[in-house]
Formats: structure tokens, sequence, C-alpha cells
């Protein structure tokens, strides 16, 4: 058998090690040791260990509005992911129709939201959603009349439905890429298999195509529902995570991390909000592992 | 086994190796001993924030401090989230020579150690002949000299001359209003006055006007007093006289295209009105009829700060010093329009025929302080909270400031 002497194999190793070590692994454990702290505004420098306080604190705020905002979190995820799946499906399904002509301008028009950086696409629906001057309440005012107007921003219902849209099309190009790769290495033997056996189109999509796209979606649903968790740009650039019903709740938008980016860049709670991070990220954590798991993505690995 | 275990250990010292790099690379600080006598060479790195017109005559008078002394280069950065960076440069124990930003982040950033106390370099008599008494209070924080006081500014009311005459400018609050609802009454699709109601800088004056505060330097809290919601409520009143969505940029737009006759903005925004050829006047904020006083703006004052990790704080200060002469100030404020916090300057007649400065200088001797005390970070958010769920008619004026009070006074009290 052939033998790799340990310092070989740990050379080769070392850019990894060091890579992950700074990158990935620095922060979060300076993060956990900045989450006992009392470091804030009055205590940056200087600061002090504090034990779980911290975390006691949290736990307190978790009546007044910490499960308002993780409440709201998931409720987001949960209605955007469903919706990033199916129009990423349909679309992709459409662009991998022989009957569709002009594919590859199709393909780069709808692969357009994806491919504009987010704050600008955020800012452009800003602008649609505004109730005077707004792009879609002038259209409406085509139909409703000229005083009518929607409230896309200023009701809170409203303004989670607006930030669901604005969000589902930034980001279905992604879900329709992964299946539109996924559809395309499906053979066609398969299909002709099934037409020569008389299957119609309905069950060659249930027992062909979704079982092979399994593979393939959920890895992008856990990924997608992990960055739609950690939603910061689309909410707090096109609400700011309002509207506010009250200044001593959280507003109807302010999802985790607009919540997070108040109390750590405004209200400079940083061991606060460390905690705060520390207490999301096992969630996360605990979730995409269950997930995976689940799902046997990683069976080989986790064996 | 034998292998095994020596690559144990070679892991064990990989690791060991991942985190000593990490402790010296969190554990930076080193120990600078501060320059005391001037010599004038070396590098002083400048952070700013300016754009547009007045980036180019600011950075002469830094291109004209290196002429006269060619040992000095000054690296002239502009930083477009300025706050931030200063903020995550503190953290990591860096930083430039000198800020150049707004004094209401003082207290903030000396609390962060972003920034150093300067009276070892500039004497108060000092300070007290070249600047106005209002810069120079505002370049103090808890009696020591953190900055240079540059420009002042304020907000007030510019109007468009072809939409509104001199004799219609309000003269109370009352008028104000007024004014307002009839012009949209008379002219549908437009407005009589627009500015951000959401906005807690840009309500100060008629909170403050009304007697209300936001913030003491103690801590106090003032949002659920008479005063503030007295402010409250005359804001709310422009609710049928503004679009049910106003932000700042929204204002802006309407007032460059002649929608709205008069807007409420800084001296930040005049060169972009002349150059989308609005012709402006000046006209201060109204007299609030319920105390008789005037409205009262916050006014800030652009200031030089010294870096907290500033390696040649004299050279930094004399940049500085040299940035705020006399001289510097006038040629600079004949091109930027803004009011000049050295006195001097201030009083030269050439000065005082630009029509910006004295529109803005007027309102200026109305205004309150901004608030340099670091608890002001507690109150921006509940402020703005409290006035969407007001604008929007979700809660009724004396609800919204009594859970604002309860948010501002908790956060507060985290700060502590």
């Amino acid at each position: 058998m052939y033998r790799v002497r340990a310092v070989t194999t740990l050379t080769y190793m070392l850019p990894m090690i060091v890579g992950v070590g700074l990158i990935s692994l620095y922060p979060i454990l300076y993060n956990v040791f900045i989450s006992v702290t009392n470091q804030n505004l009055y205590h940056f420098r200087r600061y002090s260990f504090i034990g779980l306080t911290n975390y006691q604190n949290l736990l307190k705020t978790f009546n007044a509005d910490f499960f308002i905002v993780l409440a709201r979190t998931f409720a987001f995820v949960a209605i955007c992911i469903p919706l990033f799946l199916a129009l990423g499906m349909l679309t992709a399904l459409a662009l991998n129709h022989p009957a569709i002509r002009f594919k590859a301008f199709w393909r780069v028009a709808l692969i357009v939201p994806w491919a504009v950086p987010s704050y600008i696409t955020a800012l452009v629906w800003k602008f649609f959603f505004n109730g005077q001057f707004g792009t879609l309440n002038q259209l409406y005012r085509l139909v409703a009349g000229p005083n009518a107007g929607l409230p896309w921003l200023t009701d809170p219902n409203w303004a989670f439905g607006s930030i669901v849209l604005a969000n589902l099309w930034m980001s279905y190009p992604f879900f329709m890429v992964v299946i539109l790769g996924a559809l395309q290495s499906i053979p066609s033997e398969l299909y002709d298999a099934a037409a020569v056996d008389g299957a119609s189109a309905w069950p060659k999509f249930w027992r062909i195509t979704m079982p092979l796209l399994r593979p393939a979606i959920l890895p992008a649903t856990v990924l997608s529902a992990i960055l739609t968790f950690n939603t910061l740009n689309t909410a707090y650039l096109i609400t700011a995570g309002g509207p506010f019903i009250s200044a001593a709740k959280p507003g109807a938008t302010e999802f985790v991390m607009v919540y997070a980016f108040r109390e750590a860049f405004q209200l400079f709670n940083f061991g606060y909000i460390a905690a705060f991070a520390v207490v999301i990220f096992m969630m996360l954590f605990g979730v995409t592992l269950g997930s995976l798991r689940f799902s046997g993505l990683v069976r080989e690995e986790v064996r | 086994m034998i292998a095994w275990k020596r690559w144990n250990m070679s892991v064990g010292a990989a690791w060991l190796a991942v985190v000593t790099m990490v402790a010296v690379a969190c554990g930076g600080s080193t120990n600078n001993t501060p320059t005391t006598t001037l010599t004038r060479s070396g590098t002083i790195t400048v952070w700013h924030g300016y754009e547009g017109t007045y980036l180019d005559s600011k950075k002469a008078i830094y291109d004209a401090y290196t002429k006269l002394y060619p040992g000095v280069t000054i690296n002239f950065v502009h930083k477009p989230n300025l706050t931030d960076a200063v903020t995550a440069a503190a953290g990591a124990g860096q930083g430039p020579d000198i800020v150049a930003w707004v004094d209401d982040q003082i207290g903030k950033w000396v609390k962060l150690e972003a920034i150093k106390p300067m009276d070892q370099f500039v004497s108060p008599d000092y300070m007290n002949s070249q600047y106005t008494k209002a810069a120079v209070d505002a370049a103090t924080f808890e009696g020591k000299i953190y900055g240079i006081p540059e420009a002042v500014e304020a907000i007030t009311i510019l109007y468009n001359k072809k939409l509104v005459t001199s004799g219609q400018l309000p003269k109370t609050t009352d008028d104000l209003v007024n004014f307002a609802k009839s012009y949209g009454q008379s002219h549908p699709g437009n407005y009589g006055v627009v500015w951000n109601p959401e906005d807690a800088y840009f309500q100060a004056p008629w909170i403050y006007g009304a007697g209300g505060f936001y913030v003491k330097a103690d801590g106090t809290v003032g949002l659920n007093t008479a005063g503030t919601k007295a402010g409250f409520n005359y804001v709310a009143s422009f609710k049928s006289a503004m679009p049910t969505q106003v932000d700042y940029g929204i204002a802006d737009t309407l007032f460059k295209e002649g929608k709205a006759a008069m807007i409420i903005n800084g001296p930040w925004s005049v060169a972009d009105y002349a150059k989308a050829g609005v012709d402006y006047g000046f006209a201060t904020l109204p007299t609030v009829k319920s105390t008789n006083k005037p409205a009262s703006p916050f006014v800030g004052v652009k200031t030089l700060m010294l870096g907290a990790y500033s390696t040649n704080p004299a050279l930094a200060v004399d940049v500085m010093k040299f940035f705020s002469n006399q001289q510097n100030q006038t040629s600079m404020v004949l091109q930027t329009r803004e009011i000049p916090a050295n006195k001097l300057a201030l009083a030269d007649p050439k000065v005082q025929a630009i029509p910006d400065i004295a529109g803005f200088g007027a309102q200026v001797k109305n205004g309150v302080p901004l608030p340099n005390t670091p608890f002001m970070s507690a109150l921006w958010d509940p402020v703005a909270k409290a006035l969407a769920a007001v604008w929007t008619g979700k809660q009724s004026v004396d609800d919204a400031l009594r859970d604002a009070q309860t948010a501002a006074d908790q956060n507060v009290a985290q700060l502590k």
C-alpha cells in the first residue's frame, strides 16, 4: 500500500486549514466570545466578561419583540420558498420545452433579475410600490379611478406581501437555473420509453421529471431558505423594516437581520446582538443539518 | 501507529499556528507615542464624504498645504459610508489622522475611541478667537476639544420664486399649514410645502420650537412631554397637505420639478436646485404659535476631528488649523456657499453678500445645537418609528410618544 507521509498531507492541507480558520472559524468564535461580554457603545475597547447575561436579556426580550421577529421571519421563508420553487419550475419547464423559440433571448431575459445588484433592484421596487408616484398605483389608477391607491408599503400586511413579491422577482432565477440544468441532464430515452407505454404529460412529469430533479432542488432549497431567512437588503432598503405601528414593537417587515442590523449598527449593542446571532446560528445550523440528513444528501459523509 | 501519532502532532501544531495567527490578528493594539513637537514632514490621511463642488474646493486647500510644505503628503480619501468605516476601523484599533464629518458623531466616536482630544495642540483661547461660539461648543465634548470646526449647517425654508411671492411667506406655524392646504386645493397635484415628515432630524424645528426635546446629555429622554407632543401634532396636521408617502428623495424631486412651492432643506441641496433651474429664495422657519418662539432646527457643524490612532497628531492639527484659517475659509465658501464656522471669514463682506449664506445664516441664529451626546444614537430609531406610526395613522400622537419614550429609555439604559 502506498503511504503518504503525514507532513506531506498536512502541507497540502495547510492553506485550506488556514483559510477556513481565518475566514469561517475565527469570526464565529470571535462572535461567541463577544456574546459573553458587555461590549457596546460605552464599553467598546474596554469591555468585560459578563457571563450569560446577554442570553438572559435575550430571553427576556423574547416576550417583547424577539419572538415576533422570529415568527415573522419563519413565515416569510415559508411563503417565499414555495413561490420561488413554483415560478422557477414553471420558467425552467417553459425554457426546456421544444415549442419555445428564441430560447437564448428568453434565458437572458429571465436571468436579468438575478444579475442586477440587489440593492438597485430593491430601490427600483421601492419606487414601484410608492403610494402616490409608484408605477403600480399609477397603473391601478387607470383601472380604478384617479383617487384610488393600494397601500403597498403603508399597510403592515400589504408591505409584507410587497417584500415577498420583490424578493420573488430577485430570487426565482436561481431556481430556474438550477432546475433547467437538472432538466437538461434527464435522458430523453426515459420520456420516449414512457411515451411507448402510453404515459401522458402529467404522469411523465410526476414519475420521471420530479424524482430526477429532487437531488438538484433539495440543496438549492436549503440554501435559498437560509438566504431568505437572512434577508437584509430587500427589506431594509424598501421598508427599513416598516411600516411601524409603534416604536415599542418591531415593524411588519423587521426580519431577523433587519433587527440585528439596527441593534448592532444603530444602537451599538454588540454583546447583546452577538448573543442573538449565536442563537440564530444554532437554529439555522440545526435546521440545515436536519434537512440534509432527512433528504439523505450527505448520508455518506455523515456515516 | 507512529505515523498516526506524528500526524496528530502536526495537526496540533497547525492549529497552534492558526490560533497564533488569529491572536496576532486580533491583538493588534500598538502603543502609539504621540509626537508633540511639530515637524512639517510625514503623511496625513484624511477621511471625508465630500462630493461635487465641495470636493474640489476642499481638496484645493490641502493641495495648498502640501505645496507650502513639500515634506508633507496628504492622502485625501473619500469614504462612501464614512460613519460605518470609522466605527469599524476603531474596532480594529485603526483609523485616519483626520476625520471630516459632522459634530453629532463626536460623543459616539469618543466612546468608541475613534477620535481623541487635542487640547494639547490647541487652546480654548485660540478656538474662541477664530470660530463662532456655536461651532466651538459643537467641537467640545465633556470639556475637551475634539475638532476644528469648518462649516455650519441647518435646515430652512427654500421657496420657488415663480410659485410664491415674498408676501405669502409664513410668519407663524399656522400660516404655513394654511398656506400648504390652500395651495394644494388651488393647484391639484401640487404641494405648498414638502419635507420628510418621518425623519427625526427634519422635525426638530417644530419639537424644539414647541419646547420639547429628544435627549439631554445625562440621558434624560423628552419624548413623552407636552412640547414634543405639540411638535408631533403640528407635523401630523400636514397629512392632508403632503403626499402620503414622502421621503427625502420625493420631496427633493417635487421641489426641483416645480410641483412643490416650498421645501424645508439644508445647504447641501441648493447647488442641485440651482442646476435644476429653480429660482429659489430663503425664508426662516416660522414662529411656533403655541410658544411664540421661532421654530428651532438642529445646527450641525462640519468638523475636522483628530483620529485616535494618528501617529503624528501635532502635524494633523496643524493641517486642520491651516484648513480652517480665515483666508482659506473665505476663498472656500465663496465657491461652496457654506456658512463658515470661522467668524473672521463669516464677517467678510464678500461672504456676507452671498444670498445662501445670508439665508442659512439667519436660520442658524434660531437653531439649537445638534446633540453630540452618544445617547442621541438611542433616539433616532424610536423617534423615526413614532413619526411613521403617526404619519400613517397607525397610532395617535399620545400613544406613539408613550411607546417611543419606553423604547428610547430602554435603549439609553442599555448604553449606560
